[in-house]
């Protein structure tokens, strides 16, 4: 009876840890975003529908992460879900203080203009909320068990957190005027170099993590034609479409030339390249 | 005891966590945050037709700074589509004959919002006719 009443309380207690921990998180991710000025003008003059389709896209790749990698280590999908919304809610607040502190946002501005600005980087906030496990680790117990859970990642699983990976870090840089300013200054010849270059360096990542073992269905072909197909290939279309999708969101490339708009995703699949590769070491 | 400890062992990780009810508060305000912040903004994108800025400009006041005189203007944009690299003129009138132009950019002149900024003359605006219109601005 006396151990019934006591493990709720602890349960609260740790949920609390858990919450400053996310907070935590959420302030060291977003911060760079954060004190960017083209995220706060992208409050502004973002299209309403691509920022009501990312708030929804959000909550999907939040359920899946916190699934792999929460704040908490999770034991159904309605846990998943309510460790979304916490984190959700975490970024908002995240947000909303920085803000104010830096002086984005005060009261002599209208409505519309504090939510959007608000709003875009409750998205990246929430994401550091839910990245806080693999960063700020705390218990070994949780961290063993969400560790096993990312070994079994099954192939999918594995591209699920490569295109968080990608999402996250590409996010970072891809609202800033130097996305379109380094596409500007780069030849054709440029592009291609560099995309040979991202994928000798996904490739490289890649070949580590299989060394590592990070599969636990480890397939015995190890060959470089294997991983580089399984992985540096489909890793880096991964990338791409991310950075797509991202400078679509953010309106970055609207108008553009196809060529013009490919050479931009390009320079930004490089950072997605990066997060891609390295979710399966970090994630 | 040995059973015992092995048994708490299985069970420990099959058992559903109960989520404490503060997690549940929280994630309740999230949900409504989602909701809210997906509403308002597909309310706004759907109702909203674009309309270009529409920028208007307005003597705020005016005061001696420095070598001369700072003259403060409010502008407000109730169009919704934001203007960005919004060009400010000011010009001194006596008469028909201008007397002096100042001009200042402003950034963003965000939909529905309002932006401040000043200009500064040499000469003192109150024994003139001052205008302070927008004169140009870049799509964002």
């Amino acid at each position: 009876m006396n151990s019934e009443a006591k493990p709720k309380r602890s349960d609260t207690k740790i949920f609390f840890i858990h919450l400053a921990r996310a907070f935590g998180g959420a302030m060291l991710f977003s911060f760079p975003l954060l004190m960017t000025m083209e995220m706060w003008f992208l409050g502004f003059y973002m299209n309403g529908w691509r920022l009501t389709l990312f708030t929804l896209l959000t909550v999907p790749l939040l359920i899946g992460l916190s699934y792999y990698d929460g704040f908490e280590t999770t034991s159904s999908v309605w846990d998943d879900t309510i460790d979304t919304f916490v984190a959700y809610a975490v970024g908002f607040v995240v947000s909303i203080v920085l803000l104010s502190l830096f002086g984005v946002i005060n009261l002599q501005m209208t409505i519309g203009e504090i939510v959007g600005k608000v709003l875009i980087q409750t998205i990246i906030g929430s994401f550091g909320a839910m990245f806080a496990q693999s960063l700020l680790v705390g218990d070994q117990e949780e961290s063993k068990e969400s560790a096993s859970r990312k070994r079994q990642a099954s192939y999918f699983g594995e591209l699920f957190l490569m295109a968080v990976g990608a999402l996250f870090l590409s996010m970072s840089v891809a609202p800033t005027e130097e996305m379109i300013l380094i596409s500007y200054r780069m030849s054709d010849w440029h592009t291609l170099a560099l995309i040979a270059f991202t994928l000798l360096l996904m490739h490289a990542f890649a070949y580590a993590v299989e060394f590592r073992g990070h599969e636990k269905t480890k397939s015995p072909d190890k060959s470089f034609l294997n991983v580089f197909l399984r992985f540096t290939v489909v890793g880096y279309a991964i990338a791409l479409l991310i950075s797509f999708y991202i400078l679509w969101t953010f309106g970055s490339i609207d108008d553009m030339a196809l060529a013009e708009m490919l050479k931009t995703t390009v320079v930004l699949a490089f950072p997605a390249a990066i997060g891609a590769a390295a979710s399966r070491f970090i994630l | 005891m040995t059973e015992k400890k092995s048994e708490d062992k299985k069970d420990a990780p099959k058992k559903s966590r109960k989520t404490p009810f503060w997690e549940l508060v929280i994630a309740a305000a999230g949900l409504f945050l989602v909701v809210v912040a997906t509403g308002t903004t597909l309310y706004r994108a759907m109702t909203e037709e674009t309309t270009p800025p529409q920028i208007k400009v307005s003597f705020a006041s005016s005061e001696p700074s420095g070598d001369g005189y700072l003259v403060k203007f409010r502008v407000v944009n109730s169009g919704n589509q934001t203007a960005a690299a919004v060009t400010i003129e000011g010009e001194l009138k006596n008469g028909t004959e201008s007397v002096e132009t100042s001009s200042a950019t402003l950034t963003y002149a965000p939909a529905n919002s309002e932006r401040r900024g000043g200009l500064y003359f040499s000469k003192n605006p109150q024994q003139f006719d001052l205008q302070i219109r927008a004169t140009g601005y870049e799509e964002p």
